[in-house]
């Protein structure tokens, strides 16, 4: 049982980060910001069935590719081959799945309704397994559709859009924790920014968002770039031999890490002031796909040195980080 | 017969140690050669230098066309499907094949949807060498390509190169014959 933990519990845990902040942040805002409480919460669940069977699926999809990750996790195949009981297979997963809507237990009992709690938690547990189930067939059935596609020689896709394809595949299916966090350090963002708005409202908005936002446009462009830096160097051979251009997946690169920056700065400033003009709006645009595109050439920069050292790296972005800060400061 | 590869006079180094000294070879159009020599002869750093993978080198380099390189270790990405890996391929080749019929010509039809990490070394060599002969290249360069594959694979992958312009490096002398290549030893620098 505790082989099976550890095998799969790290997968688990990692998959389990975006769903965990995607509900997170809403729900601090909600039972934080605006004073609502469980049982109020519950008491939506009551009166709207459609409320309550959104809420009820949509945790069961958040955390279907949690369970997905630790049952697929790499090592089970072998565990799986060692022929272990099926209580010490089936127990470790249990623990875990059932972790992963510990939330909607949480939110049941503390508006005093435990075995409501137990039920929601179980009704939850089987959707996600039919979930995991479906995906599965859906999965098998996309594939086939899209042998059926690649049979008929077509016009293959343009160098730039393949590379930029093959890296948010990269960022999809091997970063996923690099993905989470970094969309964590967007909410963070995103959150400081509203409350420095909301506090003390500023006569220039986009001068506070160029004060507030470049840390967690440096964290969240730092940390999608690195991977595919490193995914770079692997497609060198590959690169060389189909004799394509260098800036290419310079490019891609930054369409892929640049352009969702740049979305991010621009829907944060606009969502956190009410106030902010169109002109503003489109020069946080501006300044986010500026300040990732910073990142973006550091990194490049960083991974052509012989001895990349992970500290040089840190200290390059802050400094990109505190120079953002200072043209904020200034304008 | 019209070279496609030229190789003149090519020296590496890598620090102190010389890698290749001097190699001079040529392949023409519709011609094999096959590289042998020792464990560390630079069989390898000579192939990847002739698919223009490797820099750096001394001497004069030239290839007309384009070129398929598959290196003796597959360094297909393990998250991406077969099917995905020779796409991105063609992509960047520019080439108009059908990736289907690749896959069926490297017996990889079963296995074609799964992650590259859930398939053995042999498929993953079978991948590897897709990708290189995907779209007819005008050069062939492979680096061991029996390396993880059964005799039945090596059988027909010796078929499908006979005809081909390609410069092969391998230990296995069976399979120059096969493919009518002359044969060229490289002598530890």
């Amino acid at each position: 049982m505790r082989a099976v933990l550890v095998v799969s519990g790290r997968p688990f845990a990692r998959a389990l980060v975006a769903p965990t902040m995607a509900w997170l942040v809403p729900a601090a805002i909600l039972f934080g910001g605006n004073g609502m409480t469980a049982d109020d919460a519950v008491s939506v669940f009551r009166t709207s069935p459609v409320s309550w069977a959104v809420v009820v699926l949509a945790f069961s999809a958040l955390t279907a590719n949690a369970l997905s990750a630790a049952v697929h996790a790499q090592g089970m195949t072998t565990l799986r081959s060692l022929r272990p009981s099926r209580w010490a297979m089936l127990g470790p997963l249990g623990v875990l799945i059932t972790l992963g809507q510990a939330p909607l237990f949480v939110l049941f009992a503390r508006a005093g309704l435990v075995v409501a709690g137990v039920l929601h938690v179980m009704l939850a547990l089987c959707l996600e397994l039919l979930l995991v189930r479906l995906r599965a067939a859906g999965r098998s059935t996309a594939a086939w559709r899209s042998a059926r596609a690649q049979g008929q020689p077509g016009a293959p896709l343009p160098p730039l859009l393949a590379i930029c394809v093959y890296c948010m595949r990269t960022l999809w299916r091997r970063e996923q924790a690099s993905v989470s966090l970094s969309g964590t350090a967007m909410a963070l963002g995103a959150g400081a920014l509203w409350l420095s708005f909301h506090n003390d409202p500023p006569r220039s908005a986009i001068g506070r968002a160029m004060c507030v936002l470049p840390i967690s446009l440096c964290v969240a462009a730092a940390l999608l770039v690195r991977p595919l830096v490193r995914e770079e160097v692997a497609l060198r051979s590959l690169l060389r031999s189909t004799r394509t251009r260098a800036w290419v997946p310079a490019l891609a690169m930054i369409a892929v890490v640049c352009v969702p920056n740049a979305a991010y700065a621009s829907a944060a400033t606009y969502g956190a002031s009410s106030e902010a003009s169109a002109a503003e709006t489109a020069a946080t645009l501006a300044f986010g796909f500026l300040v990732a595109l910073a990142v973006v050439a550091w990194a490049r920069r960083h991974g052509r040195t012989r001895k990349q050292d992970p500290a040089l790296f840190v200290a390059g972005t802050i400094g990109i980080a505190i120079a953002s800060i200072t043209m904020g400061i200034v304008w | 017969m019209s070279a496609v590869l030229t190789l003149s006079d090519v020296s590496m180094r890598r620090g102190a140690r010389r890698v290749l000294a001097g190699v001079s070879l040529s392949v023409g159009a519709g011609e094999a050669l096959v590289i042998t020599g020792e464990n560390g002869s630079g069989k390898s750093t000579l192939l990847a230098i002739a698919a223009g993978v490797l820099t750096g080198c001394s001497g004069r380099v030239s290839l007309s066309g384009t070129c398929g390189y598959a290196p003796s270790t597959p360094d297909v990405p393990e998250h991406l499907t077969p099917s995905e890996w020779l796409a991105l391929v063609a992509s960047l080749r520019g080439t108009r094949t059908s990736i289907d019929d690749e896959i069926m010509r490297m017996e990889l039809t079963d296995v074609h949807h799964r992650k590259v990490s859930t398939l053995s070394a042999g498929q993953r060599q079978r991948v590897s060498l897709a990708a290189a002969l995907l779209g007819a290249p005008t050069l062939l360069v492979l680096d061991e390509p029996e390396g993880a594959l059964d005799q039945a694979a090596v059988a027909r992958l010796a078929t499908r190169l006979t005809g081909t312009t390609c410069l092969v490096a391998t230990h296995d002398l069976s399979l120059a014959s096969r493919i009518g290549a002359r044969t060229m030893h490289l002598a530890t620098s």
